[in-house]
């Protein structure tokens, strides 16, 4: 029931269940980080000579699966018009491209939780900002999909969480992977 | 197999690699090999915390080299000396310290490096 006595959509109800599924997603994963005592080990690092490394490289990776993922939603909603003709396999690239940005950003995030935690203290605000930015990722991440899958809420509400999961990433680049490149150099592989 | 069907298989193998993680999470334990720093009050803190990400929980390195059984250390004669570069820093290399701690945990951490972490 809504403030003016009516009864809510079935659409909007599931909006605000995305948004609430979102937000237990990002809170979960600033309490994990809080209370989980950070083991300072290294985890995943594939070919590269450190995890700090891999990380950094795995984040740019995941920025430019994003950058795709921005230009094909521009273009499926009809706000670009390059590629004049859109591909059959348009949209699924568009999720596939999602599918593989989440999927390197895993490694990343639990490298994040399980060995650094979250940073509380707001004067160290680029490690701050990160914390905040990394939880609230994945809840907008988790919002994003359920609006998705389940066609909810208004036309607006998709781009808007859209939006929010590429700001929050590019966010996410900028106080990790240039501040990584900018004090150890370049590629720092 | 269309292209449809391969990205759905993609999407649940991603799924359940999310949830992997998340039981990770909850269930992992840092290993013994590599232990955490060992427990030199203030710190043993503040290097978990700051120095940790980079060299290692044991000091044993990582993208920055390691501080334990190599001669990184042979160029400093005391803590002091540690202390004022853990403040200052490296450009290009490793940040400074000395916006991000206090005095006393900069001497904190120092002493303990210069300590050879405990050992």
């Amino acid at each position: 029931m809504t403030a003016n006595g009516t009864v809510a959509a079935p659409s909007q109800r599931r909006l605000w269940l995305a948004l609430t599924v979102g937000g237990a997603v990002a809170i979960a994963a600033g309490v994990y980080g809080s209370v989980h005592d950070p083991s300072g080990q290294q985890t995943v690092s594939l070919f590269f000579s450190n995890t700090l490394s891999f990380k950094a490289w795995a984040t740019t990776i995941v920025v430019a699966l994003a950058l795709f993922q921005l230009w094909s939603a521009l273009r499926m909603w009809g706000k670009v018009s390059w590629p004049r003709e859109m591909p059959s396999w348009w949209g699924d690239g568009h999720r596939l491209s999602g599918t593989l940005a989440f999927a390197l950003s895993l490694p990343v995030a639990f490298h994040c939780l399980w060995s650094l935690g979250f940073e509380p203290d707001f004067t160290e605000l680029r490690r701050f900002a990160h914390s905040l930015l990394g939880c609230f990722f994945y809840g907008a991440f988790a919002a994003k999909v359920l609006i998705v899958r389940s066609h909810a809420g208004p036309s607006w509400a998709l781009p808007v969480a859209g939006g929010a999961v590429f700001t929050a990433l590019v966010a996410i680049w900028l106080t990790s992977s240039l501040w990584f490149f900018t004090t150890f150099g370049f590629p720092a592989l | 197999m269309t292209f449809r069907r391969f990205v759905d298989g993609v999407q649940w193998l991603v799924a359940a690699l999310a949830a992997l993680t998340v039981i990770l999470l909850l269930v992992a334990q840092p290993s013994e090999a590599s232990g955490a720093a060992p427990d030199l009050g203030e710190g043993a803190t503040v290097f978990a915390s700051n120095c940790a990400g980079c060299h290692g929980s044991d000091g044993s390195g990582g993208v920055g080299p390691a501080l334990v059984g190599e001669d990184v250390l042979a160029g400093f004669v005391d803590s002091q000396s540690v202390a004022r570069f853990v403040s200052v820093g490296v450009p290009g290399r490793m940040p400074g310290f000395e916006t991000r701690l206090t005095p006393e945990e900069i001497d904190a951490v120092a002493g303990l490096v210069f300590s050879g972490l405990g050992s």
